[in-house]
């Protein structure tokens, strides 16, 4: 264990042992062991992914050869899948892979009611599913809302990904935090400690040792009382700090906690309330279906709700932010706040098992949860792939738009399903446009020119550039879709972070992504 | 119609030559077509610094872009942190050279390809070896040897001699962050012009919040690695890298802590903290490398349009990518 915590030490600074376990634990499925594929997988095996299971019926070809650096010069011919994952192995040997030498398609003709093969999967991993249309449109059918899909594409300079799940819960979303520290809100004991300070009293000596947000709780209490107001702006706020006795006094003394107190005294003015995003989860808990209203996380979501019915709030975070203060003083408000937090939890704990006897409520599940409940998500999927503003971007030939990259690939995939795998040619662009009409554009017309030029239109030119690039996948984009995959098969298989939802394109010719949701 | 090269079922060049042989709809003007640019790729010299996360990345993908000629440059050794993503690098191969080790991965992988490592340290190269080289493409891990290398290709370029510009390509991760930027001497901003946009080095702690009122097992772990060694081993250097010296600094720091009732020292912290580790993972290494070798070879073929000075890229959300290109600063003591 030793030894690991050191050979994972700078992954563990991003996802805690909590994470790594969870990684450790999981067991992916890729379809399709292509450069882009083995990239993804590389990105999860060194970081120690549980297990792997490749599915692929291809022998290995010249191309793959040429961009897929998994694979060595000797095994032109021998079946992808076994190669792939013998090396993929190598990377790292405490790594279970396996491998079934068939095709998706052959797969789930064989296969295709057995869901039961399915579940073991934390995520399937599907690449060139373009290739593989009707496999991979029926999969999605087969496992959507069970099991989370990944599904990655590149050809030339191009990429896209899309993360396909019908619904993500994530409590360690590591989001931006802003320091819970209840200056509007003091509880009783934290209301109590600051009269015991008495703070109007103090010298300057006793002063320099007080954190500024105790001083922030005295001055706005003070601003209140000699107001009635109760929403101060921050402009009003730090002049009455500012022109306050006791600190026109001291100013002189450059006190580093008095500073702090002016620099941050907007802190003075923030209302402890619900954010609006974990109000609407809050309020989600009404309308669950049945299985999952069962599960840790909605259970503790409604625990949550009844607390903040209960008590106007949410648990306490018990997390301070350093400030300037003597030892003694900052870890008697830090005992404080962590005290409190304790409380909440506890309170919370009882109410989950009101709601529910039988869920199994971890002590670190309910730990994070009550840390991070302001910072909870809770996103939305779909099986969708086109929506109306990617038919608008191509409809009004939005030249800035990187919507034609995807409408592309989806195109390819219907052409490809068509012609039995086989990549289009430049003779083949009148049959691109099309399906792109008939498919995704409810008959209308595909722009052929940019507005008011000869030149060809976006979604033409990126058509052509689909064309001339045979269908290779380069390695620079392989590698980039390959690393943007495995971050976010990361955060799906350590359940932290939010990741992608749900559609992303990658041009490797004007360097940048673009992404939105289907 | 040119006629491909072709390797009877070997690695052949088929992946990249159809960016190569033909103009495309997004080409920039001037750029003609043909097998000769798979040739001219070929008589590339580049350099690579660093063979650590995105250097093992970079060298991996200009192998299979078509670069034939490939130095790179590190100074460093293999340590056991560096195998959850330096993937060239195996356990039998701690405390060896990265350099010399990644050099012998990639050879054995990609059999026409000509790697040289070099075991040393950037700043004992002198001109003439950087002068070779028609592409710079760089991985370091910190801003000295950036501001380094930035500055000496700058210092290269003769205005008047077109061949003395080198382009360069910069790489650098964090987390699940990272960047890409392209410089050329004098034509863009360089490094030193944009050197406000790089990370912090270091949280300082003050002095006197360590000595006198700590609050954080930080606090607690700096006093013993800035005053208590110092004066417990006055010739001694403090050595990261040697677990009796962390088991030292971290039972002090605990007791420090202890002392002042702080709690949350712990080992990996302590290492954390005087080490100053920056998280990496292998996906962001392989993000920022594939968008630096994608730039090389745009802007040594000229078959696409290279990026324009920056791309940020952030996935501690959903990924997200902003692209800049900031005036070269009139005042930049480098390239002003
Ligand atoms: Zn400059």
């Amino acid at each position: 264990m030793v030894v690991n915590e050191q050979k994972y030490d700078r992954q563990l600074r991003l996802w805690a042992s909590d994470g790594q376990q969870d990684l450790e634990e999981s067991h992916v499925c890729l379809i399709n062991a292509t450069s882009t594929g083995c990239e993804i997988l590389k990105n999860l095996v060194l970081p120690n992914v549980g297990q792997f299971t490749i599915i692929d019926g291809e022998s290995i070809s010249e191309r793959d050869l040429s961009s897929n650096f998994f694979l060595e010069e000797g095994d032109y011919g021998k079946l992808r899948a076994a190669v792939a994952t013998e090396s993929l192995k190598e990377l790292n040997p405490s790594v279970h892979g396996q491998y079934l030498g068939t095709s998706i398609d052959d797969f789930l003709i064989e296969h295709c009611s057995v869901s039961s093969f399915w579940n073991k999967f934390s995520l399937i991993i599907f690449t060139s599913s373009f290739k593989y249309n009707v496999s991979f449109h029926k999969l999605v059918s087969l496992i959507y809302g069970k099991i989370p899909i990944l599904e990655a594409n590149s050809v030339g300079f191009y990429g896209s990904l899309k993360l396909i799940f019908n619904e993500r819960t994530i409590i360690q979303t590591h989001l931006n935090e802003i320091p819970d520290l209840r200056i509007d809100l003091p509880w009783p004991e934290l209301s109590d400690y600051l009269n015991g300070l008495n703070i109007e009293k103090l010298s300057i000596e006793e002063l320099k040792n007080i954190p500024y947000s105790l001083l922030l709780m005295n001055f706005r209490r003070k601003y209140v009382d000699a107001t009635g107001n109760e929403k101060p702006t921050r402009k009003d706020f730090k002049k009455f700090v500012e022109t306050d006795e006791l600190v026109k006094d001291i100013r002189y003394a450059a006190l580093e906690n008095i500073e702090e107190l002016l620099k941050f005294s907007w802190r003075g003015t923030t209302r402890t309330t619900i954010p609006s995003t974990i109000q609407q989860i809050l309020e989600d808990s009404n309308t669950l279906s049945s299985p999952l209203s069962s599960s840790p996380f909605w259970v503790l979501v409604k625990a949550l709700k009844r607390f903040v019915n209960e008590n106007g709030c949410l648990p306490l975070s018990g997390k301070i932010v350093d400030m300037a203060s003597s030892t003694e003083k900052y870890i008697e408000l830090q005992k404080l706040y962590r005290e409190k937090a304790e409380k909440d939890k506890k309170l919370i704990e009882e109410y989950a098992s009101d709601i529910s006897a039988e869920c199994i409520v971890s002590q670190a599940l309910l730990d994070n949860f009550c840390k991070n409940s302001q910072y909870l998500v809770v996103q939305k999927g779909s099986k969708d792939f086109v929506n109306n503003k990617m038919v608008n971007a191509i409809l009004t030939g939005d030249n800035s738009s990187r919507v034609s990259i995807q409408m592309a690939f989806l195109t390819l995939g219907v052409f490809c399903e068509n012609h039995e795998h086989q990549y289009p040619k430049m003779e083949d662009l009148p049959e691109l446009i099309d399906i792109t009409e008939t498919r995704f554009l409810n008959g209308n017309k595909v722009p052929l020119s940019s507005k008011g030029g000869d030149e060809d239109s976006k979604y033409i030119k990126t058509l052509k550039e689909f064309i001339r690039m045979e269908g290779c996948e380069m390695i620079n984009t392989a590698s980039f879709i390959g690393g943007l995959g495995g971050q976010e098969a990361l955060k799906i298989l350590t359940n932290q972070y939010v990741p992608l939802n749900n559609t992303l394109v990658y041009d490797g010719i004007e360097s940048s992504i673009e992404k939105w949701k289907v | 119609m040119f006629k491909r090269q072709k390797m009877i079922n070997g690695r052949d060049e088929s992946s990249i030559t159809p960016a190569l042989i033909s103009q495309g709809p997004f080409t920039i003007e001037d750029f003609e077509g043909g097998l000769q640019n798979l040739e001219q790729l070929h008589s590339k010299k580049i350099l690579v610094l660093g063979a650590g996360g995105l250097g093992c990345e970079i060298l991996k993908n200009m192998a299979l872009s078509g670069f034939k000629h490939i130095d790179v440059i590190d100074m460093d050794t293999i340590d056991i942190s560096n195998l959850n993503r330096q993937f060239l690098f195996r356990t039998k191969d701690i405390g060896k050279s990265k350099a010399i080790v990644a050099c012998e991965f990639i050879r054995k992988r990609v059999k026409d390809v000509n790697v040289t490592p070099h075991f040393a340290k950037i700043q004992t190269m002198g001109d003439d070896f950087f002068k070779q080289f028609d592409l710079i493409i760089s991985g370091l891990d910190n801003i000295e040897a950036r501001r380094w290398v930035n500055s000496l290709v700058i210092s290269l370029y003769d205005v008047n001699d077109d061949d003395s510009l080198i382009p360069m390509i910069d790489g650098g991760t964090e987390g699940f962050r990272g960047q890409s930027r392209v410089i050329f001497p004098r034509l863009t901003a360089c490094y030193e012009c944009t050197l406000s946009l790089a990370p912090a080095v270091k949280t300082q702690y003050p002095v006197c919040t360590i000595a006198n009122t700590p609050r954080l097992p930080e606090h607690c772990i700096e006093y013993v690695n800035l005053i208590e060694w110092p004066k417990q081993f006055p010739d001694k250097k403090f050595d990261a890298d040697n677990p009796d010296d962390v088991t030292w600094l971290y039972d002090r720091s605990l007791d420090r802590a202890k002392q002042f009732n702080i709690s949350g020292v712990t080992r990996s912290l302590a290492l954390g903290v005087v080490k100053n580790i920056i998280p990496a993972i292998a996906s962001t290494n392989a993000i920022i490398a594939a968008s630096c070798v994608n730039e090389a070879f745009k802007v040594l073929t000229s078959c696409n349009p290279n990026l324009e000075y920056c791309m940020q890229y952030s996935g501690d959300n959903e990924p997200f990518t902003f692209n800049f290109a900031p005036e070269q600063q009139a005042d930049c003591p480098i390239c002003g």
